[in-house]
């Protein structure tokens, strides 16, 4: 076996593992990290003129009571009659 | 924590569109885009009933389950929203969706749908609470300010309830049992699943 043969044969072993182990290199089309920003919770408020000034902006506590009174108060007409004299 | 969700009650929706319009007014909605839509069983036959409906903020929301790009969260107060800058506009999410709430603007060329838009609970999205860039993509954020949906609390006859889950089933238990009728919330069971534990309900009556 000539010299040249074996390194035409050794040229060609190399170039087929390169193109085997190609896919290799290749990124990963999955998401493996969430790019979502976070979102602010909605009782820290708005800071702007236009929220209603029943409730403390920041506290949770008081948005959720403030959530509360507004359903009751705004959409519970029985408790509106049942506090009439 | 409040959980918030919405009930619509058949028996006193009188399909005016109020809260349909309330939601395109409050968010300027773009056309070919509706939040919320009424539907109307058995439209013209006695007896024909009206619901709105929109997002339904799913306990198991399925647009979240088919996400490719994992845009959707889920606020500590059972609201789900999306991020508009991940929406990749794929529309798996409108398949997805059983009460048909993520749609796509309809002016693009070339079969382009662009980002998806739905109902926030009038909770804007991640951008800064009640900043310019919010009230662009998502609409008015509403809660930021101390207020419930613009669709609930404009709803004339009181039909749509929005708000905390049990201070809504509480409004309209109250209902059901003063009327003796109508007990139906239809949607319920699909967003928020079966009741786990308690009484059965009544005999010919839908949880």
């Amino acid at each position: 076996m000539s010299a040249s043969f074996r390194r035409t044969a050794s040229l060609l072993v190399v170039i087929g593992a390169c193109t085997l182990v190609s896919a290799c290199a290749e990124k990963a089309q999955v998401s493996s990290i969430s790019v979502k920003k976070p979102d602010v919770p909605a009782y820290r408020g708005t800071g702007t003129a236009y929220a209603t000034t029943d409730w403390k902006q920041g506290d949770a506590a008081s948005w959720e009571e403030q959530m509360r009174n507004r359903a009751v108060r705004g959409q519970n007409e029985y408790g509106r009659a049942a506090s009439q004299p | 924590m409040a959980r918030m969700k919405f009930i619509c009650d058949s028996e006193r929706c009188i399909e005016c569109n109020g809260c349909v319009t309330a939601c395109k007014a409050e968010h300027e909605v773009p056309w070919g885009v509706n939040r919320r839509r009424v539907v109307t069983l058995n439209d013209g036959v006695p007896g024909e009933k009206s619901i709105s409906v929109a997002c339904m903020h799913c306990s198991d929301a399925p647009c979240m389950a088919v996400c490719p790009v994992d845009c959707f969260y889920r606020t500590d107060e059972g609201v789900v929203l999306h991020d508009k800058d991940v929406c990749i506009g794929c529309g798996y999410c409108s398949y997805a969706c059983p009460f048909g709430a993520p749609q796509f603007p309809s002016n693009g060329t070339f079969g382009l749908r662009g980002k998806m838009d739905k109902c926030t609970f009038c909770a804007g999205g991640p951008e800064a609470n009640g900043s310019a860039a919010e009230n662009e993509k998502y609409g008015r954020n509403r809660l930021a300010e101390g207020k419930l949906p613009a669709c609930a609390e404009m709803c004339s006859t009181k039909a749509l309830l929005g708000g905390d889950g049990d201070v809504v089933a509480d409004i309209f238990r109250t209902r059901v049992l003063t009327r003796g009728k109508g007990s139906e919330v239809w949607g319920w069971g699909t967003a928020y699943g079966k009741p786990a534990g308690g009484a059965a309900p009544a005999q010919g009556k839908k949880a």
